[in-house]
């Protein structure tokens, strides 16, 4: 609904009665996803306190690919990223890991240097593509939940 | 403010257009992927703020605010799904 | 003529690279050369939608940010086993 308004920029009843018809529908089909359980994404908001150290790596990332195309086009050295396999504790199929595992998939393919490729459930490890060889973006403290 | 404008304008576009340069000079997929990143954050960031300089939080500023942050989340989600894609093509012996 | 239209202008440029990736890369280069443009073109709207104080273009840029990810996901799981 705040999304709407924000759209039509408006408060006209019939742009209110439209956002909250659109509202409803959304809401509706976002309780029977969650109810068949296709999605479990149960975040921690204290996993919030990580966002600074993401924004300033991404920062410092951005850096890194510039020096990289420099590298690139006006000295003519050749650039090759490298693959890295990263431990990664890959938890259960409760709601909580499948939202850390989308979430640390998520704050390290923001990050411009690196990226997810693949989490490997049997090895417990993430599989990280880095333009330029550095230590491992890691989300400290995202560990699997102790089994109940 | 109009200089402020300016500047931001101008570091959008060069961060957008080294991004392309990037995605053109790099190897294979798998690098030219990385400067996917800086295009979808600092790029719409600069241009959505310019635009809040310039209008305001009006509608159109807002809205601006919006695309950016859909760009932001967008990225990381296509580079991951793309990167997938090519492993498993890689693992499957399909040519990347 | 204003600093926005200059700034579409140059960001337009950024295409070319973006359509010779598309054309002389292998099918996965091209889709992050797709990718690359769309994420340029929404850019280039929102700026464009200053430059000629049309708010109505700052919609089409939202649209086309959110087709450039749905678009963008559904060429990469195609890409993964049926092309």
């Amino acid at each position: 609904m705040v999304v709407w308004l924000l759209l039509v920029d408006t408060i006209d009843p019939e742009e209110l009665a439209a956002g909250a018809v659109a509202a409803a529908l959304a809401a509706t089909v976002a309780t029977t996803v969650h109810r068949r359980g296709y999605i479990r994404f149960q975040p921690r908001l204290r996993w919030l306190r990580h966002t600074p150290a993401l924004l300033w790596n991404v920062l410092v990332d951005c850096r890194l690919l510039g020096v990289a195309l420099w590298q690139r086009v006006v000295l003519r050295r050749p650039v090759t990223g490298t693959t890295v396999r990263v431990p990664f504790e890959h938890g259960g199929d409760t709601g909580r890991d499948g939202a850390r595992r989308a979430l640390v998939n998520f704050a390290i393919s923001l990050t411009p240097n690196s990226y997810v490729i693949d989490i490997d459930p049997e090895a417990h490890s993430l599989l990280i593509h880095q333009l330029v060889a550095d230590l491992p973006d890691r989300i400290p403290g995202l560990s699997a939940d102790p089994a109940p | 403010m109009s200089a402020a404008i300016d500047v931001l304008l101008a570091i959008g576009v060069a961060v957008e257009l080294a991004c392309c340069i990037g995605v053109l000079v790099m190897g294979d997929a798998y690098d030219k992927l990385h400067y996917l990143g800086p295009a979808t954050i600092v790029g719409p960031v600069c241009i959505a703020a310019a635009v809040v300089v310039q209008q305001s939080l009006d509608q159109a500023g807002v809205k601006s605010l919006l695309t950016a942050g859909l760009l932001i989340v967008a990225g990381p989600v296509l580079t991951h799904a793309t990167a997938r894609a090519m492993s498993i093509r890689q693992r499957d012996g399909e040519p990347t | 003529m204003n600093a926005w239209l200059v700034a579409a202008a140059a960001l337009l440029v950024g295409l070319v690279p973006c359509l010779v990736v598309m054309v002389r890369g292998s099918i996965v280069e091209a889709l992050v050369g797709l990718q690359m443009a769309g994420v340029l073109e929404t850019v280039t709207l929102m700026v464009l939608a200053e430059g000629f104080h049309r708010a109505p273009f700052q919609d089409l840029a939202l649209v086309l940010a959110l087709l450039t990810l749905a678009s963008g996901l559904v060429f990469a799981r195609m890409l993964e086993r049926w092309v």
